[in-house]
């Protein structure tokens, strides 16, 4: 019967093979492309170096967790380093708690001021002009017959697109949150310096990722999402359960609500950038189809559109594009998932700084809930005892 | 070919020039206008009776004593937006018409719940509430029965109110409201099925009205967030035109956060489980039958609401048990109902005579 050293080495031998063909991987894309600079970064961003990875340390803290082996030093030297990575994630934490507070979401669409209105009109016009200048540069161009200038064409529309939808965005959300996806590559930055510190080295099929990353790369759109998708399910299946271990030891209820919140940061972010990738992914295709629509129509002779015709085909064709797709399934899915994770990490944040607000005198959250139950129960209390007097005096007055 | 073209963007240079001259000049006039030239809910009105954050206004009459209506009409509006809406501006007023035909008016204003109301529920807002500020009007006015006008989600509070107080109800209008939540032809109706209302509630025990803003702009965000804006920009030169879409800017922003526990339950009970046209909805541990509803009835659609699509608010008529009851609909949207001209020149109206008629 293999004993706990053989299971550990074979979990090491998966672990190392998982990275070697992982990193092999990612060379031959880079070779392919020619991009092979990117892809050791790449690497390395992804925390797939051994000095940073965290499964050597989750290995070596459970191989000394085996019964009589010193199991509080091995169980506090893994907590240590996921408290590590956890702090380092807590320093983004006062902006997040500033994204998530409902008074800092509410300045965001308290009432009007004229420079409000001033900064939207801005942001729109600023959209206007970009679709102006991109109808020009269309008009100078005519006509577009070959593969070659439609290709083009239909780029410079995505990244049209791409920018009215950050733009947009960031009418709608905090910065923090619209700043950080307005086109896929800002979306893949972010979502691979999220997960890097986490769920890279888990990845469960290294082939897989690796064709999803060349999809990328060749421009499918669906490859995005296919991405956050597969990388979020790497983290459920590592992390992702580290997070939700129980604690021991006398601080193991901190460590447990400490662990919990980053998990909810982490499925956050993950929902988030999956919510995004699929409004930019009909982004790009709602302008693959205007653009060629136009070319097509322009190349059969049609007089050209004046700008304003141009910008009304624009308009409408996104907006029954995204009218369409905010009523599908896939949308409200993703949309609820986003909502629900949000307020989960608001849940979870708020209590952990309720810990931290302990140490000071100040009333805490739940005491204040606490606080409104008893004044809302005696306000009823109150509001039926006037009834009852009033009722009596109306039948003592009637006597 | 190229003629074409360089006519046509000649043209189109000009048209953009043209729009920012335009912007320029608007900018101008938002620098001349002051918080005064955009006020809104100008009609003289009363406080009459408050509860908690809540209150209960009383119109100026504004024809002779003895034409004005015997029986009171308590106007009750969404808790998602502020019942002014209905007195936008003195030329869009639809309580000015209602008032100029003789209707006497009340409005109930919800007020801005803080974080300490988030424990407030339906059966507060409907039992309690509701009822308290209509037992005032029926005591003060010596009717003892009044007529309710609910807008939106104060309709749906409205005919829950009417199905358990039938006999403090002459007469019952809901416009543009919801009842039948099975739907999807809203985009609210197809994402609440399946949202995590309880995670939000329990995140902000107030949820605030910014969020629910964020949904609203997001059922056309191409015409809200860029078309509305360059549309304004196009007319901003024109000091009427600016004042009126400021104030309707100040309105769609100004959303009151909603008390959690009512949110929940109206999430979960209609818009989840469609609870009330099934029969099965419960409030204060009551029943409610909308066939209770036996008082004429009058539903006001909108045939181009997004927000409350006729599927939604149409179903209101043969859920009710009245037999003498009406379906007005008119080809405006859910805003339109209120500030549109057919809101002025037709629907305000006829609303007010279905009321004289069936208030004798």
């Amino acid at each position: 019967m293999p004993g706990y050293d053989d299971y550990f080495k074979m979990g090491k031998d998966f672990q190392d093979n998982l990275m070697k063909q992982y990193k092999e991987g990612l060379e031959s894309i880079g070779k392919l492309y020619g991009m092979t600079d990117v892809m050791e970064n790449f690497a390395k961003a992804s925390g797939m170096d051994e000095k940073n990875n965290p499964v050597n340390a989750w290995y070596e803290a459970v191989k000394a967790y085996s019964p009589g082996e010193g199991s509080y030093d091995a169980y506090s030297k893994m907590m240590n380093y996921t408290w590590k990575t956890f702090q380092d994630q807590m320093t983004k934490f006062p902006e997040l708690m500033k994204t998530w507070g409902a008074a800092d979401m509410g300045s965001n669409f308290s009432m009007p001021t004229m420079m409000d209105i001033m900064s939207r009109m801005s942001e729109s016009s600023a959209i206007y002009n970009q679709v102006f200048n991109f109808w020009k540069d269309f008009q100078d161009s005519m006509p577009l017959d070959t593969p070659e200038k439609i290709k083009a064409f239909t780029k410079k529309s995505e990244d049209l697109i791409a920018e009215n939808v950050k733009t947009m965005m960031s009418t709608m959300l905090p910065p923090q949150f619209a700043d950080l996806g307005g086109s896929y590559a800002t979306l893949f930055e972010n979502m691979n310096g999220t997960f890097k510190s986490f769920a890279s080295p888990w990845l469960p099929d290294q082939a897989a990722m690796t064709d999803i990353i060349r999809r990328m790369m060749e421009g499918d759109s669906e490859a995005y999402s296919d991405y956050i998708r597969y990388v979020s399910d790497a983290y459920t299946n590592s992390f992702g359960k580290i997070f939700n271990l129980v604690g021991i030891g006398v601080n193991r209820e901190d460590t447990e609500q400490q662990a919990q919140t980053l998990d909810s940061y982490m499925r956050l972010m993950f929902s988030y950038t999956e919510l995004v990738s699929l409004i930019l992914k009909i982004a790009r295709k709602t302008s693959e189809a205007l653009t060629q629509d136009y070319a097509a129509a322009m190349t059969d002779g049609s007089e050209p559109m004046d700008f304003k015709k141009f910008y009304s085909m624009w308009l409408k064709t996104n907006e029954q594009a995204f009218e369409n797709f905010f009523a599908s399934a896939e949308f409200t899915k993703a949309f609820n998932q986003f909502a629900s994770d949000a307020s989960q990490f608001k849940i979870k944040s708020d209590k952990l700084m309720e810990k931290m607000l302990a140490q000071i005198p100040v009333p805490t959250n739940t005491e204040m809930k606490s606080l409104y139950k008893t004044v809302y129960d005696l306000r009823k209390e109150v509001a039926a005892l006037q009834k009852q007097v009033q009722e009596l005096e109306k039948k003592a007055a009637a006597k | 070919m190229t003629t074409n073209n360089f006519n046509n963007m000649e043209e189109s240079e000009k048209y953009m020039v043209d729009f920012y001259g335009k912007v320029l000049k608007g900018v101008e006039n938002m620098m001349n206008t002051s918080p005064e030239d955009l006020k809104s809910d100008t009609l003289e009105k009363e406080l009459v009776f408050q509860i908690g954050k809540s209150r209960l206004f009383h119109y100026k009459p504004l024809v002779e004593p003895d034409k004005v209506l015997k029986i009171p009409t308590m106007i009750t509006y969404a808790l998602v937006n502020r019942q002014y809406m209905m007195d936008i501006q003195p030329d869009r007023s639809v309580i000015r018409n209602f008032l100029e035909h003789g209707l006497d008016c009340y409005i109930v204003d919800w007020g801005y719940p803080t974080r300490e109301d988030m424990y407030m529920t339906m059966e507060d807002y409907i039992n309690w509430y509701m009822n308290d500020f209509v037992d005032y009007i029926i005591e003060h006015s010596g009717c003892p029965k009044i007529n309710l006008l609910g807008v939106c989600q104060g309709g749906t509070f409205s005919s829950i109110y009417t199905a358990l107080h039938p006999a403090k109800v002459n007469a019952l209008v809901t416009m543009v409201t919801p009842v039948d939540f099975e739907t999807n032809d809203g985009l609210l109706f197809a994402w609440s099925k399946s949202m995590d209302i309880d995670s939000l509630v329990d995140a902000y025990g107030t949820v605030p009205g910014s969020l629910m803003n964020i949904s609203y702009l997001l059922l056309k965000p191409f015409d809200l967030i860029v078309d509305k804006y360059i549309g304004f920009g196009e007319k901003m030169d024109d000091p009427t035109y600016l004042q009126n879409f400021l104030r309707m800017e100040g309105w769609i922003f100004d959303s009151p956060d909603q008390a959690g526990e009512t949110l929940r339950q109206f999430v979960k009970d209609l818009y989840q489980d469609n609870k009330l046209v099934k029969g099965d909805f419960k409030l204060g541990g009551e029943t409610v039958n909308l066939k209770n509803i036996k008082c004429p009835f009058l539903a006001v659609v909108a045939d181009y609401d997004h927000l409350v699509p006729k599927a939604a608010s149409e179903p209101i008529l043969d859920a009710v048990g009245s037999r003498s009851k009406k379906l007005l609909n008119f080809p405006v949207g859910h805003i339109g109902m209120y500030v549109s001209g057919k809101s002025q020149k037709q629907i305000a109206p006829q609303i007010s005579e279905w009321l004289v008629n069936h208030s004798a």
